[in-house]
């Protein structure tokens, strides 16, 4: 069923919210949302950047970012 | 990248002239609208607050959009062609930034059947591919728009310790041992010659207590894309946040648009 404008203008912020469905973080659970918490696409789903971020510096930790390059002297 | 902030005060005078707009049309007026996701439905709202009594006389089918998927669904009504079919309609969105999912969401309404779509946007991002028929504030390619929110979000890099660009006075710092013989051999000395010797060329790293915990160095192209050359951390339990990669991640997303597909990362 639509909603009228005045039953739109009554729905908290929270059910709002939920009346989209709107996508969560896959690890987090957080709201997804663009400007604020960042919107990821990864593997099955979408993250938040700070999960995102985590995930990229833990793999970073396992892979460190390494091209081969010239070095002084070479 | 800048951030705009838009008021309560400030919306509400677009909407109101939106309003006004849409009254032009006469017969053709809208009453059936189309709010795309939550911020869609905020600035649905809001505009509903400026209607005033009349908001009851409009009927609007929430339109939600799953980003992973791509699918386009209208929650509140499995039939939303009983609504929508033969009707004038308005799609309302609070942000278009790449115009993906706008682009999805019309041509999903426009299937519904229905006369004619007019459609509005707060926020329009420069380099969109989509553009609705009327719309509030474009913005760049790398700016942000915060509006009709109860907090506005804090660029964050970590919770303890700093960020900064590699000196001098790091050459005789002991160089971080990560284990990568690619990145073991580097000295600091290296990374502040080759950004000596290439002014494109940037090295930051993570201090925290007087240690250095990790670092990454890039290069900025004449485009500012960030090519990642090299980056690695030392965990830090303490530090929160992920620690030092996400700090400087972050660190330059703040500054540039961080091109992750140009990055030389394994995920």
């Amino acid at each position: 069923m639509p909603l009228s404008g005045v039953e739109l203008m009554k729905l908290s912020e929270a059910e709002l919210l939920e009346l989209f469905q709107p996508t969560k973080c896959l690890i987090c659970g957080v709201t997804l949302h663009e400007t604020t918490t960042g919107c990821r696409k990864v593997e099955g789903g979408c993250e938040c950047s700070d999960c995102y971020f985590k995930t990229f510096s833990e793999e970073l930790e396992r892979h460190p970012i390494a091209v081969p390059r010239m070095h002084r002297g070479a | 990248m800048n951030t705009i902030l838009l008021s309560d005060e400030q919306v509400a005078a677009y909407l109101r002239d939106l309003l006004e707009r849409l009254s032009a049309l006469g017969e053709a007026y809208p009453r059936v609208w189309c709010p795309i996701g939550p911020s869609g439905g905020r600035v649905a709202q809001a505009a509903m607050r400026e209607v005033g009594r009349s908001a009851s006389d409009i009927q609007h089918v929430p339109v939600a959009f799953e980003r992973a998927t791509g699918v386009v669904s209208f929650p509140r009504d499995p039939h939303p062609e009983d609504t929508v079919k033969g009707k004038n309609v308005l799609l309302i969105d609070g942000a278009i930034h790449s115009g993906n999912t706008f682009a999805k969401v019309y041509r999903a309404v426009e299937a519904l059947g229905v006369a004619e779509i007019c459609s509005y946007s707060l926020v329009v991002r420069r380099g969109a591919t989509a553009l609705p028929s009327f719309f509030g504030l474009a913005i760049g390619d790398h700016d942000r728009a915060l509006f009709l929110k109860r907090r506005f979000p804090n660029n964050r890099l970590s919770n303890f310790g700093w960020v900064r660009k590699l000196a001098e006075e790091d050459d005789t710092r002991p160089m971080i041992k990560c284990g990568e013989d690619f990145i073991d051999k580097f000295s600091w000395g290296d990374l502040l010659y080759e950004m000596r010797v290439d002014q494109r060329r940037r090295t930051y790293l993570y201090e925290r207590k007087g240690d250095a915990h990790g670092f990454v160095s890039f290069r900025l192209t004449p485009g500012e894309t960030i090519l990642v050359d090299a980056g690695c951390r030392q965990d830090i339990p303490a530090a929160g946040g992920g620690g030092a990669l996400d700090a400087l991640g972050r660190d330059l997303r703040a500054q540039r648009a961080l091109r992750r597909d140009r990055a030389v990362g394994r995920r």
